[in-house]
């Protein structure tokens, strides 16, 4: 009897001891960046309609995405008065280092970009619509028109509304809210 | 010699009986149930005065009482799931004191199983239980929901799924659940991260209040869940048990079953398979449906066990899988979507009644596996070693799957975590002169957990022990305890950045203390208790940085965070029957140094979907107060008025404000009838009707919090019971109604409070259905 427990004892003590060792195996290091496709930066790029060579562009970086780093770019957009431009939109994810406008371009059923201005002298008219029935407006290509002297700031709101896009901000969730300084010079 | 084996064999519990003579018809009759091997209370006994159909339970002193009661010769019944049915004939004519009354102990692996878990010993620190018929009652609820039936025990809410435990106001990582004797290890950081376990397993809940951690390990500083399965049958034969549950609120059906078995060939080896199936729709509120609110439970264990005398083992099998909706207009994009929710009446994202469970969602599945044996000495004490391994994969499924078709096919999740744990503990118990016992432990941990897909927390190593020692003494009607623990805790964290990776290491080490007493009086008891704790900070403390979806805010963690530290003092009064009062009331201070909490900074974070209120895990020195009661009076025999309430002030020490986030003050009054019925068949009805209030919670600062909180409301609840006792056949049925007035209301501690109401009536309905083969108990003879 006092032999058995004896070796029970040393059975369990042995055991402990190999289920310790096991455990150096278990996983530690960070597994591959498997990030989900998230929008990090958006870049608008503005033609003068009158002088094609005349390209401003201004944009919002935030390569890391939500938290971490602070975005390292949010320009002010600085357009010339009594201008029409023509302008689009770009998205990036700055984590995969590729370019998100293909995608919202093929979903554009899906999606809905709003322009809201405050202080500033400013015309922006969505030109580009997409295959709903009847056609709803995109947002990714707009017409600027700017008119006196002015500052002030241009929201811009990227909508994704699967299946729910009736051409209002209401339904959905947001993927982009910006709110950038805009300044109209001479 | 014969003779005394066979007595030791009966003998399960006691009754000890005393009785007071008044005048005719007024006798009253009083008892104690105890169980024969460890003098322990047996709570939740049933008491039945054979031929009368007048019965009671036992509460959680193991105490009863029958009031008004005429001279004569009575037999007492007395059922407990433990332990057969025994009967007691009681002369009331005369004084008797002390009687025994035997009871067939089936279950001596459910003895080993408790001693692991709290010592077969008198503890200074009160374990409260849910009673019988509260778990019977809230059968097919969540693990969180059902601990709502012992007072004081809240639970932090996503929606009706997803409840966790709150203890005195600590939940999450201040609280650790002892599932069937291990430490539940999972995502437990989350605040909608709820316990993978399925309570189909339990048939006893128990909850320990205030700091556990010398017998528990670091973080129990605000207390411990136990949960513990029955006992494996002990007797050649098989048994079964089915329980059927159903609720019109969410049409959720649930269906578990357990098999029981001791096969007389294989010398007493025991066996245990048990399984649970749960469906749920959509939630409904007074008014709408919550949409995508639906989930499904796939559960399964095993347990066998080999008990002899001298020694035993027993191995545990467990698989917990759940698939959990979250309500989509809680899925924030930013802050305006937030404002726009706010100030709809109904969620913006509505639906009808449906099954279907869409994206966002989780899938968890959470897989335990348990080895535990002991060795008994003689007089030389017993040696108890447990190994355990779990393995959690939570896996959070975002509102929107990825853009690109190809990608979006595979239905990812976008963040998934995997954690493996194992523990070892080793524990030695010994009595010395029948007055000391000494318990000795020695837990070790390792943990890793790594993740997948977007960033909320880094992957860590986790490795940790502790040696503990608790002294017991008692004499007579006293006793006192004294333990101290130390633990020392190795947090590695694997962080990358900018391709390098950094390993981080933390090295948390600390003590916990105990001291504590306790007198039984003739009618009441007294006990006080002391104890220390300490947390070191969770890896999302340290390292949390990104968008809550949940809460549209940004959570930061801070890598210099110390661990908390805690010494809670609790006087606890129990009442064992006084003027026909019986009950409880505990009083606690729990002092909580260097107490982690979520404090509001500016700026707030710039991110493209808008910016973002930024909340920072900070230290503050903290002090919880309150006072649990739980009074029970006696109208007459069978009308009974019963009292809950609880009040809990926190504050913030150090800027003299209050505390966020804690639960609301409440008290619920209740009415019980438990009229005597003539029938037979039918016994143990009760009727019990409650009216619970809530107070409003306490206003905080404008930038901690998007909205105030909701106003106090009051649900009634109604819940009946009976038993059903044919000559095959026994069958407890019962049916319970929550929120009967349909009140529209929102709960504090629901995260879901900002977007829509909780549930509104509850209809709930189960059965349960023990089974014995008649076949198998006839062999035995």
């Amino acid at each position: 009897m006092k032999k058995n427990k004896i070796i029970l004892l040393l059975g369990i003590t042995i055991l402990t001891w190999q289920a310790c060792k096991k455990d150096a195996d278990l996983p530690k290091l960070p597994s591959p960046i498997n990030e989900p496709e998230v929008i990090t930066s958006l870049k608008f790029t503005f033609i003068d309609s009158a002088n094609a060579a005349n390209v401003i562009t201004a944009s919002f970086i935030d390569a890391d995405g939500d938290g971490g780093n602070q975005p390292t770019t949010f320009d002010t957009i600085k357009l010339k008065s009594n201008t029409t431009y023509l302008c689009r939109v770009a998205l990036f994810n700055g984590i995969l280092n590729e370019e998100i406008t293909p995608e919202i371009e093929a979903e554009a059923n899906d999606h809905l970009f709003i322009y809201k201005t405050s202080g500033v002298n400013l015309n922006i008219a969505i030109t580009d619509a997409d295959s709903n029935n009847p056609p709803l407006p995109i947002g990714l290509n707009a017409r600027w028109r700017t008119a006196s002297i002015s500052n002030g700031t241009v929201q811009i709101i990227l909508k994704h509304q699967p299946g729910i896009k009736d051409g209002t901000e209401a339904p959905g969730d947001t993927d982009v809210d910006l709110s950038f300084q805009t300044k109209i010079n001479n | 010699m014969h003779k005394m084996l066979l007595i030791a064999f009966l003998l399960c519990a006691k009754l000890i009986l005393a009785q007071q003579n008044t005048s005719e018809c007024t006798y009253t009759l009083a008892g104690k149930v105890i169980d024969e091997h460890n003098k322990e209370a047996l709570p939740f006994a049933t008491i039945v005065i054979k031929g009368t159909q007048i019965a009671t339970l036992s509460d959680s002193l193991g105490v009863f009482s029958f009031h008004n009661l005429c001279a004569g010769k009575f037999v007492l019944v007395s059922s407990h799931l433990d332990c057969e049915n025994v009967e007691l004939e009681v002369n009331l004519s005369k004084n008797t004191e002390v009687t025994k009354l035997q009871e067939h102990h089936a279950k001596e692996l459910h003895q080993l199983i408790i001693a692991a878990q709290r010592s077969q010993l008198q503890q200074s620190q009160q374990i409260s239980m849910l009673g019988h018929r509260e778990m019977e009652a809230s059968k097919g609820k969540p693990l969180g929901e059902m601990l709502k039936g012992i007072v004081v025990v809240n639970s932090l809410q996503t929606g009706s799924s997803i409840s966790k435990p709150v203890i005195h106001g600590l939940h999450s990582n201040r609280i650790i659940i002892m599932n069937n004797g291990v430490r539940q290890e999972g995502q437990q950081w989350g605040s909608e991260h709820g316990p993978e376990i399925d309570p189909f397993v339990a048939n006893k809940i128990a909850v320990i209040k205030g700091a556990a951690g010398v017998r528990y390990g670091p973080d129990a500083i605000g207390g411990v869940i136990l949960i513990e399965p029955n006992a494996l049958r002990d007797s050649a034969g098989y048994d079964a048990i089915v329980n059927l549950a159903g609720a019109s609120n969410g049409k959720q059906g649930t269906a578990s079953g357990i098999i029981n078995g001791n096969i007389k060939q294989l010398n007493g080896l025991n066996f245990r398979l048990q399984g649970t199936l749960k469906q749920a729709g959509n939630s409904n509120t007074p008014n709408y449906y919550l949409k995508n609110t639906g989930f499904n439970e796939k559960n399964f264990s095993a347990g066998m066990a080999y008990n002899k005398t001298f020694f035993g083992s027993e191995v545990f099998y467990s698989k917990f899988n759940s698939k959990l909706g979250i309500l989509s207009a809680a899925h924030i994009g930013n802050i305006t979507d937030l404002e726009r929710a706010f100030n709809s009446k109904t969620p913006l994202d509505s639906a009808g009644f449906s099954y279907e469970i869409q994206r966002p969602y989780q899938l968890i599945v959470h897989d335990l596996i348990k080895w535990k044996s002991y060795l008994k000495f003689n007089k030389a004490g017993k040696l108890t070693y447990t190994l355990s391994r779990q393995q959690d994969d939570r896996s959070e499924y975002d509102k929107h799957g990825p853009r690109n078709d190809s990608l979006a096919a595979l239905n990812k999740p976008e963040l998934k975590f995997t954690i493996h744990t194992l523990i070892h503990e080793l524990i030695y118990e010994i009595q010395v002169a029948r007055k000391f016992t000494t318990q000795v432990g020695y837990t070790s941990m390792h943990q890793a957990n790594s993740y997948e897909g977007r960033f909320f927390i880094p992957n860590f190593n986790n490795k940790g022990w502790g040696a503990f020692v608790i002294e017991h003494y008692k004499y007579n009607n006293f006793f006192a305890e004294a333990g101290f623990r130390y633990d020392e805790r190795k947090l590695r964290v694997f962080l990358e950045k900018n391709g390098f990776i950094k390993q981080p290491l933390y090295d948390y080490h600390s003590y916990s203390g105990l001291l504590g007493a306790g007198y039984h009086f003739k009618n009441h008891d007294l006990k006080f208790n002391i104890g220390t704790g300490w947390r070191p900070p969770s890896v999302n403390e340290l390292y949390a940085n990104g968008v809550h979806h949940g809460a549209a805010a940004v959570e930061i963690g801070d890598e210099n965070l110390l661990p908390e530290s805690n010494i809670n003092t609790s006087l606890w009064w129990g009442i064992n029957s006084i003027n026909k009062i019986s009950g409880e009331v505990e009083i606690y201070q729990n002092v909580i140094n260097n107490f982690i909490y979520l404090i509001p900074v500016q700026p707030a974070t710039q991110t493209i979907r808008g910016a973002f209120p930024t909340f920072k895990y900070k230290q503050v020195n903290a002090i919880l107060r309150g006072i649990d009661l739980q009074l029970k009076y006696s109208l007459s025999k069978t009308l009974h008025t019963n009292i809950k309430g609880s009040y809990l002030f926190a504050l913030n020490s150090d800027t003299r404000l209050r505390l966020t986030q804690m639960p609301q003050n409440s008290i619920e009054p209740a009415i019980l009838w438990e009229p005597v019925l003539k029938s037979k068949k039918w016994n143990n009805f009760y009727l019990k009707i409650s009216y619970l209030m809530v107070a409003k919670a306490v206003t905080v600062a404008a930038d901690e919090d998007y909205l105030a909180p909701p106003p106090a409301y009051q649900l009634l609840n109604v819940d009946a019971g009976i038993i059903l006792n044919t000559k095959n056949q026994k069958m407890n049925l019962g049916i319970n109604v929550n929120n009967a007035l349909n009140t529209s209301y929102r709960s504090y501690l629901n995260r879901y409070r900002y977007f829509a109401d909780d549930m509104g009536t509850n209809i709930s309905i189960h059965l349960k259905i023990p089974i014995n083969f008649k076949t198998n108990n006839n062999e035995k003879k």
